[in-house]
């Protein structure tokens, strides 16, 4: 019984070695974050504070709400496309958003890195995005 | 003549003997020096008062022996209140009298006479002032409209809402063929989605007496329960007015409040009243700006009668109604009057002229009322004579002074305008085509007697000036949900600076029906209606908080700050762009910031954040002061953040 396990696991390893001389593994980005941090700063900025929830859909659709310092939640919603590890997206307005971002996951966060400069890296962890935003 | 020099002899004897008694080396100052002291002239003023300030607190001897030496009657104008005694000294009205002397005497010479004496430092003659409005109503008739807002759109039961462009301008062409759809202090949002109104704000109406009983304003009156538990002819609260239950009529010394047509009145006071809180919701009438939701949480009405038909209107009337109104829990003070033509060169010389006045109105704004703002707020109509400048006391730079617009949502041929004019609201307009109906002005509540029907139209600056004290209780009543606290001058500046462009549309002329009144020429208004029409929502908005600015990294750019400013921000004059050395560095700013058309240059080298103080003229081009007249300035505190890229829309991806 335990022999056929681990040659179970052992099959289970190929297949995927198969899959990765296929290809890099597909991203799944889908579902929703809540931004913790931007690069090594703290999203606190004076005695306001930025949050930033986003939903990406499987359908690849996705909604977002900011509140950037004070004020209301605003929300924003629209598409967004994987291209291996190339995130980018378009607003419901049809308006591009600011930037592409170079994607990966750590530890289970969502890392974005925009691809405009390169030099600021944006951290979303899993969340429950809040009701009645 | 006889008697009138007896009299005054007797009144000098009167003071040299208090002189005597008080103080032994005091002389009687010579004639010019105690002409500099007496201010306006008996025209326009009362014949038989006067108004007079000592130096200070004048002793008991002193006033007994004044009132002995014949004048009718020497009095405190300001009733001491319990607990304001501090404040009260402060602002001086602790040494406030009126002067009463029997008429046909010669007012000029007492006025002489009391300025001659050194313990005196101002004599004021007690002039009038006038309502902001034409005095005229007209019936509400009912008629059909070409373009109606539905009552689920309105979100009010309310019949008559609909005929009220001023909150909802569908750009019915029955109202006016140049309507303007959208030309209206945009609340109805606010009404469905965050407030429309709170019981613990009260706004004291000083004008004519309010129909306190008109079913559409009853459960919105402020009521002093004190007084109406209590025993009659008796000052129950110790607040200086016996069975003031209402407020109090200023003009006959007593509680009861004139509105019923029976002196002339023409309804002025209610239909203000109506415009700030008739009940909402009620399934009857109109609605007000901040009348509730027909939960018992409208905004209160307290009624301060400064006119009664064509009498009142005296300093001492006005002065004493807003203590009054300080004393006894308003927030807001809406004023729909003012001086005519008055042609001051700036505020020092009003302040000097009209000093009771202004000593009461900064009494009022050092009075805490609510748990939201640290003073009290004084909106002024900006009055009807088409004069380029408001008139006073609504120029005075610290007063919000509101100008009209139309349902075209032009300027209106009577409107002030220019220096002194803070922001413009609906005061509605007659005469334009196709005129086959009132409707173009202001529809509100009408005393019953006036109108049977209790509803009907007027128009006037008098009328704008509701509009922004209703956004104004609003804005507090939002604020306390919100739990949000501001000092006097933070909420004032969000005030008039939540507006809407409004020179964009002021090109060419505008013509009335048949050519009852000449072309106005647009043109002559530009850059001179404060800082735009009022915007409910803007405002609600403000108070929410304004969200950050995004600026990209690496760029010289400009940033919208209509946000902050309103949608006319590029009209604005600006004074001043301020940051810190901390914040300078945190965005790495190599240059300071700077403001051109309406517009925030800026160049952050690097990501971050930081604050950008911008200081500008709420209305004219330079800010009212000593010895002009002009805006009031208005300091926005810009939070940007800095990153290398920025979505056109503000999305944050």
């Amino acid at each position: 019984m335990k022999a056929r396990i681990i040659i179970a696991a052992l099959a289970a390893l190929l297949l995927t070695g198969c899959e990765n001389n296929k290809g890099p593994v597909a991203l799944d980005i889908t579902g929703q974050w809540e931004l913790i941090g931007l690069e090594t700063k703290s999203i606190q900025i004076g005695d306001q504070t930025i949050e930033v929830y986003m939903d990406l859909k499987a359908d690849n659709t996705f909604e977002l709400w900011q509140k950037l310092g004070e004020g209301r939640h605003r929300k924003y919603s629209g598409t967004w496309a994987l291209t291996e590890t190339t995130l980018t997206g378009k607003y419901s307005d049809g308006k591009e958003w600011g930037s592409a971002y170079e994607v990966s996951l750590n530890e289970g966060n969502l890392i974005m890195t925009e691809t405009k400069t390169g030099t600021e890296t944006y951290t979303y962890k899993t969340c429950v995005i809040p009701s009645g935003l | 003549m006889i008697k009138k020099l007896s009299f005054l002899g007797l009144m000098v004897a009167g003071l040299a003997l208090a002189s005597c008694q008080e103080t032994l080396n005091e002389e009687s100052l010579n004639a010019i020096d105690a002409r500099s002291k007496i201010v306006h002239t008996r025209s326009g003023a009362s014949a038989t008062s006067l108004l007079v300030k000592f130096s200070s607190e004048p002793s008991e001897t002193q006033i007994q022996m004044l009132a002995e030496a014949g004048v009718k009657s020497f009095e405190k104008v300001f009733p001491s209140v319990p607990g304001k005694e501090e404040l009260e000294k402060r602002f001086g009205l602790d040494r406030w009298y009126s002067v009463t002397i029997e008429e046909g005497r010669d007012i000029e010479a007492v006025a002489l006479e009391l300025a001659s004496d050194k313990r005196i430092s101002t004599v004021e003659y007690d002039i009038y002032m006038e309502p902001a409005c034409d005095r005229v109503s007209y019936p509400y008739e009912g008629q059909e409209a070409a373009t109606r807002a539905s009552m689920s759109e309105l979100g009010f039961n309310d019949p008559l809402l609909i005929d009220q462009w001023n909150y909802y301008n569908l750009g019915d062409k029955s109202v006016a063929t140049s309507a303007y759809e959208g030309g209206d202090i945009n609340v109805k949002d606010t009404w469905n989605t965050l407030t429309a109104g709170d019981p613990s704000i009260i706004v004291a109406v000083v004008d004519e007496g309010v129909a306190y009983s008109h079913p559409d304003l009853a459960p919105n009156m402020w009521v002093n329960e004190a007084e109406r538990s209590g025993a009659a002819g008796k000052d129950d609260d110790g607040n200086g007015y016996v069975d003031d239950i209402y407020g109090y009529n200023f003009v006959d010394g007593t509680a009861e409040i004139n509105f019923d047509g029976t002196d002339y009145d023409t309804g002025h006071g209610t239909h203000c009243a109506g415009v700030i809180s008739a009940v909402n919701n009620n399934g009857i009438g109109v609605s007000g700006v901040a009348g509730g939701s027909g939960k018992n949480d409208g905004t209160k009405i307290m009624t301060c009668q400064i006119f009664s038909g064509n009498g009142g209107g005296l300093q001492t009337m006005i002065s004493k109604a807003i203590k009054y109104a300080a004393d006894n829990g308003a927030s807001i003070i809406s004023c729909s009057f003012g001086q005519p033509g008055s042609g001051f060169q700036g505020d020092a010389s009003y302040t000097k002229k009209n000093a009771a006045e202004v000593d009461a109105i900064r009494y009022f704004e050092a009075t805490k009322n609510n748990d939201i703002v640290d003073g009290g707020i004084v909106i002024f109509a900006t009055g009807n004579e088409a004069a380029p400048y408001a008139s006073y006391p609504g120029a005075l730079n610290d007063i919000v002074s509101v100008s009209a617009f139309g349902p075209d949502y032009l300027p209106t041929h009577y409107t002030n305008y220019g220096p002194g004019c803070n922001v413009v609201a609906p005061g509605g307009e007659a005469y334009l085509p196709p005129w086959t109906s009132y409707k173009g002005m202001i529809l509100s509540t009408l005393p019953l007697k006036i109108e049977p029907s209790g509803y009907g139209y007027m128009q006037g600056t008098s009328m704008a000036c509701p509009h922004v004290s209703g956004i104004a209780a609003l804005g507090l009543a939002y604020a306390k949900k919100l739990g949000k606290k501001y000092t006097l001058q933070e909420f004032k500046n969000m005030l008039i600076s939540s507006a809407n462009d409004f020179d964009s549309r002021l090109n060419g002329s505008k013509s009335y029906y048949n050519k009852i009144k000449p072309d106005l020429n647009l043109g002559k208004f530009m850059k001179k209606m404060g800082t735009g029409s009022i915007d409910t929502w803007i405002f609600m908005m403000k108070i929410e908080g304004v969200p950050c600015l995004i600026a990209e990294t690496g760029r010289n750019q400009w940033i919208d700050v209509s946000d902050y400013f309103g949608t006319s921000s590029v009209n604005l004059t600006y004074l001043s762009v301020e940051v810190s050395d901390e914040d300078k560095a945190a965005l790495g700013l190599a240059e300071d910031p700077y403001m051109q058309y309406g517009r925030l240059y800026i160049h952050p080298t690097k990501m971050g954040a930081g604050k950008i103080k911008v200081r500008a003229v709420g209305g004219g081009e330079i800010v009212g002061g000593a010895d002009n007249v002009g805006g009031m300035e208005m300091t926005q505190e810009i939070s940007i953040i800095s990153r290398s890229f920025k979505s056109s829309n503000g999305g944050w991806l």
